[in-house]
């Protein structure tokens, strides 16, 4: 259940700006705050980290979006859902090459 | 679930933070205290700490609640990263909790691990040293605090007389390092970050920050908008590298050369300063000598040679000539030579692993010094050669502290007799406890302990705390894989997760964190930084100084006589406020006192050796950081430095100077503009091996990602390492995307999935794989030649294939 504090860094390319500006503003988990120089201060208000990872993917590729950079994170969650999320192995003698590489080896690229 | 209270007090907070860093502070929509406080704010105690990452040294606030982690903020009244973070930076609270922490210390028996106690585990460790002290040595990194490097330089160099300690660093900036000895005579930039906000031009050589420093390129990048230094307007950057990276991307230009083009254009550059009379004569004439390396007998002093000598040896480097081995347009090597002639620009060199993991790194890091001498741009704000580091403390501790096999506190040096001395006095040893002997560079330490003791092999045991060897090394089959046949090597390995390295090791001892721990950093601009321990280590997880001390008092228990100083006082004797000793070595007292004050304010004595001076620990405490040498005025008040020899800045110039090198290696107050001619690669592609590799970073993982890839979001953004592949070689190739390949050199394989058309654009013949991903070793493929002043390897090029799978291997 993270919030998110984000500064959204915004391109001088106006027509894309002003775009983008509605894009975000319309996504109802995000709350727009002041806008400054190129500079858009959201809160992202999201269900799990995954959504909250999808939406930093997200903004990053609007149109005009130079950079998104964090102010401030909450993420507070049990350390038993975090590592559950994690999935990694516990037992050292089977955290070998060949058990992290089946882990990851099929969603990339 | 957190409750809705608390959830509109997060969010409030979160609109708070990043409505502060879109003001710069002035009015914060809600203005809640988030990143004043240390306050209690609804149930979370917030704290500073500088993030544990790269070596920009962007400071946090740190939310606590009920003994865990449950917030990270950026910290506004941080001048590095004024309130922003980067992705990793935003994930760093959550790396202490994957659910594999080491935490208890584990002993090989057989194929499998023994849980021990403490005690066993230092006794152990004490027992091993104690059968051959100049046997052992110990690896550490710029993860290091610096208290923990300290007590590591200590515990070798001046208690067991034996110098084979090295750190990471060694591969990541050591050509750094000698190529700021070379030309200023002492390490480290002279300038610091505010360069990026007052430069005009950017030029970043081999350099990727937008992934690896990416604070410090949103800084450059978004400067209009943050307004910041005198110069609020776009600056023009150019980005020179063997392919082009997302740093490329939002670059205003850039220039694409062939692998050890840098060193040709640097030369081709002052060839046409001086040929042009684009150089700074009055700057050159009051600052600078020449100087060049000797190939017969390699040393950081070279011979002198004359104005009339470098412009005869430099003549050759035209713009045509260099553009045949740089690959540049003439046009283009012109141009950057018209913008260095142009004494109106403020011009800043950015770099790091691009030039320092080069064979002639230290040959390309004293000409691009030697750039910026030659033409004046030095010195003011936004004039400066600037070096970057990938490691938390590899100033700090690293390179300040010294722990490299050559090196003491402060700059000192291990073959010089005064500086031995000077550091026995300090350390109140007996003389002649300091071995005069150099210990073993990076390589030769692990050559040494990967060959069987009775063929010459002399390092036994091996210590290595803060890293991960087994993964990072160049040419892993021959530097590290080895181990595993050698029954007389022990290799002890302090970690927070099982790792490459605690898959080969001996012993592991569980290691604490981070917060889990006190600490203090030195980032890339000499800026020091302190943090308090927040939350408990879990299980049995100790903190890599304790472990260190406690190795100590056994090895004196023991009778190993280095373990007192000349009065018979234990080498860590620590005291209370009553002068009653702390018995430190016990875990129970650890915290009784501040560990890291007690050596940090021990250790201060020799930053004032080479004007590197440090405040008192308590100004640490105070500050997010403070810039050295940082000197005490009349009001009793601490001031940093930003900009080092500038009369203007530096409290150590001479009142009557502009600028002063106050270190020079001639004793007159310059620097040296070095010549060293260009040399090919010692491996290119050939026939067998017809691509160009490179290795690095990418901008989710942190170096080998044995943190970054805990934590579930940087996991799932990027899970795997892969191959960069322009499409052209992928389709001569007949491999398409996705597709699982070989990628192999001379030394070794690894099979990686081929990406075409991704983040990067390697041009045709060159590959790229970043070397985050512990079950893709790609440190197998790659060369361990190294820089021969620096003893750093080239991670960057070196000639491999790639070849589809046989069905054997497993084809799709």
């Amino acid at each position: 259940m993270p919030v998110s504090g984000l500064v959204v860094s915004l391109s001088d390319e106006s027509q894309a700006r002003v775009k983008t500006l509605d894009t975000i503003g319309r996504e109802p988990r995000i709350t727009v705050g002041v806008l400054e120089a190129n500079r858009l201060a959201i809160v992202l208000d999201t269900v799990s980290r995954e959504e909250d990872q999808q939406i930093w993917g997200w903004l990053g590729s609007l149109p005009g979006v130079l950079f998104v950079d964090v102010a401030f994170v909450g993420f507070e969650q049990h350390v038993d859902q975090l590592a559950e999320q994690v999935g990694q192995t516990t037992n050292i003698t089977r955290c070998s090459s060949a058990a992290v590489a089946r882990e990851g080896a099929d969603d990339r690229p | 679930m957190i409750d809705p209270d608390r959830r509109e007090f997060l969010k409030a907070a979160a609109m708070a933070a990043a409505s502060s860093v879109v003001t710069g502070g002035r009015r914060a929509m809600h203005a809640l205290p988030i990143v004043d406080a240390a306050e209690v704010n609804n149930g979370i105690q917030w704290s500073k700490a500088p993030c544990r990452f790269c070596g920009t040294g962007c400071h946090v606030q740190v939310g606590v609640d009920r003994g865990e982690v449950v917030a990270i903020a950026g910290d506004r009244h941080a001048e590095v990263n004024k309130g922003l973070l980067c992705v990793k930076g935003y994930h760093v609270g959550a790396i202490m909790y994957g659910r594999d922490r080491l935490t208890k210390p584990l002993l090989r028996t057989g194929d499998a691990f023994a849980e021990i106690s403490w005690e066993q585990a230092i006794d152990t460790v004490a027992r091993r040293i104690m059968r051959a002290p100049g046997n052992f040595a110990v690896y550490g990194s710029g993860q290091w605090t610096i208290p923990e490097g300290y007590a590591a330089q200590k515990l070798l160099k001046g208690g067991l007389g034996n110098n084979h300690i090295e750190a990471n660093a060694r591969l990541c900036m050591s050509s750094a390092v000698t190529g700021f000895l070379a030309t200023y005579g002492v390490d480290e930039p002279a300038g610091c970050y505010d360069d990026l906000d007052a430069c005009d031009v950017l030029i970043t050589w081999g350099n990727n920050p937008a992934e690896n420093h990416p604070v410090l390129f949103s800084r450059v990048i978004d400067r209009p908008a943050h307004g910041v230094g005198g110069r609020a307007k776009a600056v023009r950057v150019i980005d020179i590298g063997t392919r082009r990276t997302r740093t490329s991307e939002l670059a205003t230009e850039f220039l694409l050369m062939k692998p050890q083009g840098d060193v040709a254009l640097a030369l081709g550059i002052m060839h046409l300063l001086v040929a042009e009379n684009g150089l700074d004569a009055e700057f050159v004439e009051r600052h600078c000598h020449f100087r060049a390396f000797q190939e017969a007998n390699p040393t950081l002093l070279g011979e002198a040679i004359s104005f009339d000598e470098f412009k005869r040896r430099i003549s050759r480097y035209t713009p045509e000539f260099v553009s045949e081995l740089s690959g540049l347009a003439t046009a283009k090597i012109r141009e950057l030579a018209a913008l260095f002639a142009d004494r109106e620009l403020r011009i800043t060199s950015l770099w790091c692993m691009g030039m320092n993991q080069h064979t002639l790194g230290t040959a390309v890091n004293t000409l691009v010094h030697g750039l910026h001498l030659l033409s004046g741009h030095f010195g003011k704000p936004g004039d400066a050669p600037t070096s970057l580091t990938g490691q938390p403390s590899a100033c700090g501790t690293v390179r300040e502290v010294g722990t490299l096999a050559h090196a003491l506190p402060g700059g000192r040096l291990v073959a010089n007799p005064d500086h031995r001395a000077q550091c026995e006095q300090l350390w109140n040893l007996p003389q002649g406890r300091i071995h005069p002997a150099p210990g073993y560079d990076t390589l030769r330490m692990f050559e040494q302990f990967t060959t069987p003791s009775d063929g010459g092999g002399d390092i036994d045991t091996l210590f290595v705390q803060v890293t991960n060897p087994g993964q990072s090394l160049p040419n892993l089959n021959k530097l590290f894989t080895r181990k595993q046949e050698l029954a007389d090597k022990f290799l002890i390995v302090a970690e927070v997760y099982p790792t490459a390295t605690t898959q080969l090791a001996d012993l592991i001892l569980p290691a604490a964190m981070w917060v889990e721990k006190n600490g203090m950093f030195g980032n890339s601009e000499r800026r020091t930084q302190q943090w308090f321990k927040m939350v408990e280590p879990p299980g049995e997880a100790r903190d890599d100084c304790w472990m260190t001390i406690a190795i100590a008092h056994r090895l004196l228990e023991l009778g190993h006589p280095g373990m007192r100083d000349k009065d018979g006082k234990f080498l860590f004797h620590t005291t209370d406020d009553d002068g009653i000793e702390v018995p430190i070595w016990q875990w129970e007292h650890y915290y009784d006192v501040n560990v890291d004050k007690a050596l940090f304010e021990q250790y201060r004595h020799f930053t004032r050796l080479k004007h590197k001076n440090l405040a008192p620990y308590d100004e640490y405490v105070k500050a997010r950081g403070l810039r050295w040498p940082v000197v005490q005025q009349p009001d009793g008040s601490w001031r940093e430095t930003k900009f080092r020899f500038a009369g203007s800045s530096d409290p150590f110039v001479a009142q009557d100077q502009q600028i002063e090198f106050y270190h020079s290696t001639t004793g007159d107050g310059r620097a040296q503009i070095w010549f060293h001619d260009y040399q090919p690669p010692p491996e290119m592609p050939d026939e067998d091996y017809p691509l160009w590799l490179c290795t690095g970073r990418v901008l989710e993982h942190w170096h080998t990602g044995s943190m970054t890839r805990r934590v579930a979001e940087l996991k799932r953004a990027m899970p795997t390492a892969y191959v960069e592949l322009h499409p052209e070689d992928a389709k001569a190739m007949n491999v398409r995307q996705g597709e699982i390949v070989v990628v192999e050199s001379r030394r070794g394989a690894t099979e990686l999935p081929v990406w075409i058309d991704g983040r990067g654009a390697p041009p045709r013949g060159s590959i790229f794989v970043p070397f985050f991903d512990e079950a893709r070793l790609i440190n197998l493929v790659t060369l361990d030649a190294a820089d021969p002043f620096s003893k750093q390897p080239d991670y960057k090029k070196c000639a491999a294939r790639i070849r589809r799978r046989t069905s054997a291997e497993g084809t799709e």
